[in-house]
C-alpha cells in the first residue's frame, strides 16, 4: 500500500514539480539547483536534490529549460545556473490551464459526493 | 566513503550516456558538493544511492537508445580486448621470432681455433679451394694461419647422424669451388685472397682476410676487430653502411646486387 502511494505521488510529483519549476523560473529569471530547492521549500514544497536534478535534466533535453554555467570571478565555485527557454514560456500557459482544469475537475467529482 | 566514490559510482552508472552529457551531471553534483561542503552521508540522503540517481537520468534515455549505447559500449570494450589481444600475439611472435633468428651465440668472440672446439658438428678438411659458392644458406667464416680449408656444415632436412653424407649430398665439391646450398656452415680459410660468391645468403666473415665478394640479394655482415680495410665495392641497388676505408687496409672487394652490408652485431 505504502508502496503504491510513493510511485503514484513520484509520478504525480514528476509533472507537478516541472510545472512548479517554469513559473519560479519565470518569475524569479535564472537561478541555480539549490535555488530553485529553496524556492520551493519556501513554498511548503518539499524536493530531494535526487528528483530535482534529473528532472532539471529531463526539461532542458525537453528544450523548456536553459542551463549556463556560472563561474564567480572571485571566491566561489561554478553553479549551473537555469532559466525558461522561449520553448518553456510558450508551453507554461497550456500546462498552467491543464493543471487548473484537471483540479476544478477534482474539486467537481469531490462536490459531487 | 569519499565523495569521490560516490561520483565515480555515479560516473559508472551513467556510462550509458554521452560523455559530454554525463561529464556535465557529474560537475553539477560536484558544484552541489562544494557549495554545501557535503558528505558521502548527505549525498546519499539528498541524492539517493548512485544507482539510484544513475536511474532517475536514464529514465528519459529511450529504452532504443541505451540499447544502442549499451551495444556500441560492449562493442568497444569488445574491440578493446581483440585489439589487446592481437598486440599480445604480434608481441610473442616477435619475441619468438627473434630468438629463433637470433644468432645463437657472439660469431666475433671464437677465432678459427676456438670456434671449432664451439661447434659440435664435424670439421671436413678441403684442399685446393678457390671459390666459395653460397646459395641460399647462412656461412660464418673465419681465417687461421692454416693452409687448409675446414668446413662445418649442418643441412636442412640432413640427418644429424650422417653429416658426411649430408655434405656431400648438398655441398658439392666442384671444380676448385666449393658450392653451398641450403645450409648452416663455419668455414675456417687460409690467409689467402679467397673469391666468396653469395645469392640469397647471410654471410658473416669474421675479421676477414682478403676476399673479392660477388653478393646477390644477400645480408653481409663483417666483424674487423682490429684490422684496417680498404673496401673497393661496387654497389648496385643496396645498401652498405659506412665503414672507414684505409688505402693500406686489407682489400674487401666485389660487388653487391640489391644487398645489405654492414658492421656484424650480436
Amino acid at each position: 500500500m505504502e508502496e503504491d502511494y510513493k510511485k503514484w505521488l513520484a509520478q504525480f510529483r514528476k509533472g507537478y514539480i516541472e510545472l512548479c519549476t517554469l513559473v519560479t523560473l519565470k518569475e524569479n529569471g535564472q537561478i541555480h539547483g539549490l535555488g530553485l530547492i529553496d524556492f520551493f521549500a519556501k513554498a511548503d514544497l518539499t524536493i530531494k536534490e535526487g528528483t530535482l536534478y534529473p528532472l532539471l535534466n529531463r526539461m532542458e533535453q525537453n528544450g523548456w529549460l536553459l542551463s549556463s554555467w556560472n563561474i564567480p570571478k572571485g571566491k566561489g565555485h561554478p553553479k549551473r545556473e537555469y532559466q525558461i527557454s522561449e520553448k518553456g514560456e510558450e508551453i507554461l500557459p497550456k500546462l498552467i490551464e491543464a493543471y487548473e482544469l484537471h483540479s476544478k475537475s477534482l474539486e467537481n467529482l469531490k462536490g459531487k459526493k | 566513503m569519499k565523495t569521490e566514490s560516490y561520483i565515480k559510482e555515479l560516473k559508472k552508472h551513467l556510462s550509458l550516456l554521452d560523455r559530454a552529457k554525463r561529464e556535465e551531471i557529474v560537475k553539477e553534483i560536484e558544484s552541489y558538493v562544494d557549495e554545501k561542503n557535503a558528505n558521502y552521508e548527505l549525498l546519499v540522503e539528498r541524492f539517493g544511492k548512485p544507482e539510484d540517481l544513475a536511474k532517475n537520468y536514464l529514465e528519459d534515455v529511450p529504452v532504443e537508445e541505451q540499447k544502442v549505447n549499451s551495444f556500441l559500449k560492449k562493442l568497444k570494450n569488445m574491440t578493446l580486448t581483440i585489439i589487446i589481444f592481437l598486440i599480445v600475439v604480434i608481441s610473442i611472435i616477435a619475441v619468438a621470432v627473434y630468438f629463433m633468428t637470433k644468432d645463437p651465440f657472439d660469431y666475433s668472440k671464437y677465432s678459427a681455433l676456438t670456434i671449432m672446439e664451439k661447434i659440435e658438428v664435424p670439421w671436413i678438411e678441403l684442399n685446393t679451394i678457390e671459390k666459395f659458392d653460397i646459395a641460399q644458406s647462412k656461412v660464418v667464416v673465419y681465417w687461421s694461419d692454416e693452409k687448409i680449408v675446414k668446413v662445418s656444415c649442418k643441412n636442412s632436412g640432413c640427418d644429424e647422424d650422417d653429416e658426411n653424407n649430408c655434405l656431400e649430398s648438398k655441398n658439392i665439391l666442384k671444380e676448385g669451388s666449393f658450392i653451398i646450398k641450403q645450409s648452416s656452415c663455419y668455414l675456417s680459410l687460409p690467409k689467402e685472397k679467397i673469391d666468396i660468391k653469395t645469392y640469397q645468403s647471410k654471410l658473416i666473415l669474421i675479421e676477414p682476410n682478403a676476399v673479392n665478394i660477388n653478393s646477390k640479394q644477400s645480408k653481409i655482415e663483417i666483424a674487423e676487430g682490429q684490422n684496417s680495410y680498404n673496401y673497393t665495392l661496387l654497389d648496385k641497388q643496396s645498401s652498405i653502411d659506412s665503414f672507414d676505408s684505409t688505402k693500406d687496409g686489407i682489400l674487401i672487394e666485389g660487388e653487391l646486387y640489391q644487398s645489405k652490408m654492414g658492421r656484424y652485431k650480436y
